[in-house]
């Protein structure tokens, strides 16, 4: 052997020539296996018209800005050509990668291109419902968008697999006055029985205006639960008080 | 085709002359020509005899099926495979080489036609014809299934038949109780032929030139592959690059050879490439394997032997 002889001086020229590339579009025998994806430029995505997120959360889109230049963007973004804007491309699902690839001064990023743009409005709102970390008022709003292109609250239903019955109790929650909904969202009030209690008045109820809960007793199908948000932030006053009460209430019980 | 010396016996089996001079005399095998004392030769059939019995009359073969393969063209695919199959022939293999290259230079190669007189790998996948009917054979131990221009129409069968991909694995998995090993020389395209060809592949040997462009298509290629594998939802052939048309003296070979082996060195055999040499355009001109014809300390046998060698290594449970 030792039939061949290396260098360490190798041109870029010619380093250039081996050097992997990923990605690409798919080749025979491929195509109807692989969705055809393309690195389009980013200064010509723009946000879709009817995007059910409307707030989108700093410190998660931080993270998923660091994920991004760690690992590039992994999942593509699902595009449609813009009907209004020529050669721009509208973001049906991964707003939230577009974001965090623009604050990294991305070029490009991997997209594919959806051709049924009939569904384009279904899409994006179903992707969107698709996920838990939507408010639930966001949610109301898409299911809202959703039932003008489905008609019936069970056509709704059946294209999410979700009982009729929650999609028109989340549908109530649209009689909250518009700013009253806003604000809701960006303070993250979510809890269920809250926002009812809001739909009937219309208004903040008191609780939320300076009042807080500090440790809350609840009962689920004979499971005790305690919750103790606030027990930390109780001042040195307070405390002796709440134990003052909790010791009534520990002989009450022993009765 | 005319027999071996026993000089080119020993150096094919890796062993001394008088080692081969006794398993002759042993097996009482008499020389095809008499005339000649100083270098009598011996018919295929005792060449294949003696050297299947020095190589290891019981070896294990698992990886029975390969392929010569890159969609770049002009990188010596076919003359490398021209060597490999007729060389593991003569070793005693039984083996059937298919020319699945409309252009039919492997099946020259051997001396038949490539003037649409045979019947080709087309009329087995649109006629349903069994192998057998089609095979020609070569010499005791080799058979072939020939090529011409009439098989760049089994684009359009492949592209209408169910299992597009696996229908060389269909016509061909009986074939695999006949033969040690089926190999393969391919077209330089992306078809679904070629992607037939892969999918019943057990080695890919992918030939690739020590120059720029062969080094920035296997770029390409190697991409190409995990691509389709993964689609397929199938494990990826084991992978035997060759660099060939290797010259010591030209930078660039230099060049590409150090960083085929930075980028590719898990798939090739260490400080080896094919080295560019007369004998081999030789052997495509006259029809002649490179062991019938070459003089003693020939480059290109010694660099055919090193890939046989490393494909036994990879295909049975020969130990190098």
């Amino acid at each position: 052997m030792g039939k061949v002889r290396y260098t360490d001086k190798v041109s870029e020229s010619m380093r250039g020539m081996i050097t992997p590339v990923s990605g690409g579009r798919a080749s025979i025998g491929q195509e109807q296996r692989v969705a055809e994806y393309f690195y389009i430029q980013t200064e010509k995505l723009v946000p879709f018209a009817n995007q059910a997120r409307v707030h989108f959360d700093e410190k998660e889109l931080n993270e998923l800005k660091s994920s991004i230049q760690a690992h590039g963007v992994i999942q593509p973004l699902q595009v449609i050509k813009s009907a209004n804007q020529d050669g721009y491309y509208e973001v049906v699902s991964g707003e939230r990668r577009l974001r965090a690839a623009n604050l990294l001064n991305m070029e490009r990023v991997p997209c594919i291109i959806i051709k049924d743009t009939d569904k384009k409005q279904e899409i994006a709102i179903i992707e969107n419902i698709q996920r838990c970390d939507l408010h639930p008022l966001e949610l109301a709003r898409a299911y809202a968008d959703l039932l003008a292109i489905k008609q019936t609250q069970a056509a709704v239903a059946q294209a999410l697999g979700i009982s009729p019955q929650s999609i028109s109790e989340t549908l109530k929650l649209l009689e909250i006055p518009h700013a009253l909904q806003n604000e809701l969202i960006e303070k993250n009030v979510r809890s269920r029985d809250t926002l009812r209690r809001i739909v009937k008045e219309k208004a903040l109820p008191s609780t939320l205006k300076g009042k807080r809960s500090v440790l809350r007793v609840s009962l689920s199908q004979d499971t005790l639960s305690v919750q103790r948000t606030g027990l930390e932030r109780l001042t040195p006053h307070n405390r002796k008080v709440l134990i003052d009460i909790l010791t009534d209430l520990m002989e009450e019980l022993q009765k | 085709m005319v027999g071996l010396t026993q000089r080119v016996m020993a150096q094919i089996a890796k062993v001394t002359p008088p080692t081969i001079s006794k398993c002759i005399a042993q097996n009482d095998i008499k020389p095809v020509d008499v005339k000649n004392l100083r270098n009598m030769r011996y018919d295929m059939t005792d060449v294949r005899t003696v050297l299947r019995h020095c190589i290891g009359k019981d070896l294990k073969i698992h990886k029975p099926v390969m392929a010569f393969y890159n969609f770049k063209g002009g990188v010596g695919k076919t003359s490398i495979c021209f060597q490999v199959s007729s060389h593991l022939a003569m070793m005693g293999f039984k083996v059937l080489v298919v020319d699945a290259d409309p252009q039919g230079h492997l099946t020259t190669s051997f001396g038949l036609s490539n003037e649409h007189e045979y019947l080709t790998l087309y009329d087995i996948i649109e006629h349903q014809m069994s192998p057998k009917e089609v095979i020609q054979p070569i010499f005791e131990g080799l058979d072939l299934v020939p090529s011409n221009l009439s098989l760049t129409r089994i684009e359009v069968s492949l592209n209408e038949l169910p299992k597009r991909e696996e229908r060389i694995k269909i016509a061909f998995d009986p074939l695999k109780e006949d033969y040690d090993f089926i190999l393969f020389d391919t077209n330089p395209s992306i078809s679904h032929l070629n992607r037939n060809v892969i999918v019943f592949s057990d080695l890919l040997n992918i030939i690739v030139e020590t120059q720029a462009y062969s080094i920035n298509g296997l770029k390409l290629l190697m991409n190409d592959l995990d691509r389709f594998f993964q689609s397929m939802v199938m494990q990826k052939p084991e992978i035997f690059i060759i660099p060939n048309r290797y010259e010591d003296r030209t930078s660039t070979s230099v060049e590409a050879i150090t960083l085929l082996r930075e980028f590719y060195g898990e798939y090739m055999i260490e400080n080896f490439a094919f080295r560019k040499s007369e004998d081999i355009n030789i052997s495509a001109k006259t029809s002649q394997p490179l062991a019938v014809f070459c003089r003693k300390n020939s480059i290109a046998l010694e660099d055919v032997l090193d890939v046989l060698y490393y494909i036994l290594f990879k295909t049975t449970d020969l130990e190098l």
